[in-house]
């Protein structure tokens, strides 16, 4: 992990050649999220490729681009797509955005993804606030010579998600007559969709929706000492004894659908917590 | 990069630490003995007859974990002839399976026969307190890490598929904790790669799935002692517990102070252990 700190630096500097800002949070969008930028006054906007040790994101419905400028009054920075470990990528290089993020100054990492709910009582279009998460990946991104730098060899991971702003995102959910669970991830390598026994089993182990992303950035964010909200769209449900085909296309449909709400919270969220000191 | 296979484990290397160790070694060792995160002081509980560090010998990880020494000692300990490796390396420092099994393969190659791995764990089972020993009975890998072997064909085929802690070797050691009046739990030892601590879901996970203590190392060691019929006893020292529902922060620095309270009966234990004769070869 020595080498980290250097390519942190360089594309902070990248990145400084185009923009000057300090964000208060860095803000990732999953698969089919990506309008939020659409909503931010933007300042600068940097495809990934311009970006010194950045990965080329490849998936679908992910563009690419990191936005920096406003959302409503507050400062932030923006990925307007992301990196996943099925692509081939190391979990050091797809999560070096977030360390970035806090170099810029972030000290709030506001992750997004698209889900399968395993929870019966989810429906297809919800949200989910993650409250916590289980690492089923096989990796991890802190494994290596730690850089003491960057943050210390054992992070706590007794609350990786802020609980007070876990709260104040429930709160706003809501007033705004939006429905949001409360809920377990776990993050999975994929890319193949589970299986009805594994669907089985991340249920049994007490996982209440599934993904193939953002467990990666939200341990380097810990690690960072950088305060989480994670949140989830339902996309599909995924329950193993009524279980559809997956459907790619459509479940990119309900994220954009979904995505409106999923922006409300967002925008409020930060407002709430850092409108006032902008 | 990680993936693929350590270049450094192989069977020379395996060689040329062997040679070196057994022109350092005046007599055969019996026992190996391997002292986990803040256990590194008991090798001073007995006088050794010499000692060398990891990186004099070839193969041997390099250590980067604090509370690790990252030497070898050896000498009589309790009468009997044994290789203590103090401190170790691990997965979440980037290390290969293959290197952490590299010197349980070399103490193998000088004559050991019996392997005794400590650990510092987190307790899941709500019975286990802050500074308990308990035996592993058994354990559960969760340490598979995408892309990587665990072995190149070292050595031949295991004959016979043992225990790989093996029971009379627990009763052992049951009968020396009896014997020095320490209170010895026995569990299921879980392997995770960290580094992070767990988070209280996958603490809840890990209770599920019949795990009784967590830790981040032991696995390599003892399968690879498995895998050449070595006995193995394996022994956590419970440094903090899990409470999933009333989280409480946890740091290294708790876990290094847990262990400065439970080596010493950590101590008395190996020491009856390695005088007794039921575990004898």
């Amino acid at each position: 992990m020595l080498e980290l700190y250097d390519q942190i630096q360089e594309a902070v500097a990248a990145i400084r050649q185009h923009w000057s800002g300090t964000p208060r949070a860095g803000i990732i969008l999953g698969t089919g999220l990506g309008g939020l930028v659409e909503e931010m006054q933007q300042e600068a906007v940097l495809d990934y490729e311009k970006i010194p040790h950045f990965p080329r994101s490849t998936a679908i419905s992910h563009r690419g681009r990191l936005v920096c400028g406003r959302l409503g009054r507050v400062p932030v920075v923006a990925m307007e797509g992301r990196f996943h470990m099925y692509e081939g990528y190391p979990l050091k290089q797809i999560t070096l955005p977030v360390r970035v993020m806090k170099a810029l100054g972030a000290e709030l990492l506001v992750v997004s993804n698209a889900c399968g709910g395993m929870n019966p009582y989810f429906r297809c279009g919800d949200i989910m606030v993650i409250d916590d998460h289980i690492n089923l990946m096989g990796d991890n991104p802190l494994i290596g010579i730690n850089d003491d730098r960057l943050g210390p060899r054992f992070p706590d991971m007794s609350q990786p998600y802020d609980q007070r702003l876990i709260e104040k995102v429930l709160a706003i959910a809501r007033r705004k007559d939006i429905v949001c669970h409360r809920g377990v991830f776990v993050a999975v390598a994929g890319p193949n969709l589970e299986t009805r026994a594994e669907y089985r089993f991340l249920r049994g182990i007490g996982a209440d929706a599934v993904g193939m992303s953002t467990v990666p950035e939200v341990i380097v964010a810990i690690h960072s000492s950088m305060r989480v909200v994670g949140l989830s769209i339902v996309t599909d449900m995924c329950l193993p004894d009524a279980l559809e085909p997956a459907d790619v296309p459509k479940i990119i449909a309900t994220a954009n659908a979904a995505e409106p709400k999923l922006r409300t919270l967002i925008r409020e969220l930060l407002e709430s917590e850092y409108g006032q000191q902008s | 990069m990680r993936f693929g296979r350590s270049r450094t484990a192989d069977d020379r290397t395996i060689d040329q630490a062997t040679t070196l160790l057994r022109q350092h070694l005046a007599a055969r060792p019996e026992v190996a003995i391997v002292l986990g995160s803040g256990l590194g002081q008991l090798a001073e509980r007995f006088v050794p007859s010499g000692k060398l560090d990891y990186r004099a010998i070839p193969g041997f990880p390099r250590v980067t974990a604090e509370g690790h020494a990252g030497q070898l000692v050896w000498g009589n300990w309790s009468g009997r002839c044994v290789m203590v490796l103090q401190g170790r390396a691990h997965l979440y420092e980037g290390c290969f399976p293959e290197d952490l099994m590299l010197p349980i393969r070399v103490a193998y190659r000088l004559g050991v026969r019996r392997l005794v791995v400590t650990n510092a764990a987190g307790g899941l089972h709500e019975r286990l307190a802050p500074g308990d020993l308990m035996l592993i009975r058994d354990h559960i890998s969760l340490q598979w890490l995408n892309g990587i072997g665990w072995f190149s064909g070292y050595g031949e085929r295991p004959k016979a598929c043992l225990p790989i802690y093996d029971p009379n070797g627990i009763r052992a050691a049951e009968r020396a904790g009896l014997r020095c009046r320490i209170r010895l739990a026995s569990g299921i030892y879980v392997g995770v790669t960290g580094p992070n601590y767990e988070t209280r879901a996958e603490y809840r996970m890990l209770r599920r799935i019949g795990a009784d203590a967590v830790g981040m190392s032991t696995i390599c060691e003892a399968v690879a002692a498995a895998h050449l019929g070595m006995m193995t006893i394996g022994i956590s020292v419970i440094a903090n517990v899990a409470c999933p529902d009333s989280p409480q922060r946890l740091g290294h620095d708790d876990v290094l102070t847990a262990m400065q309270q439970a080596a010493p009966a950590m101590g008395d234990l190996l020491e009856e252990l390695l005088a007794g004769s039921d575990w004898a070869e």
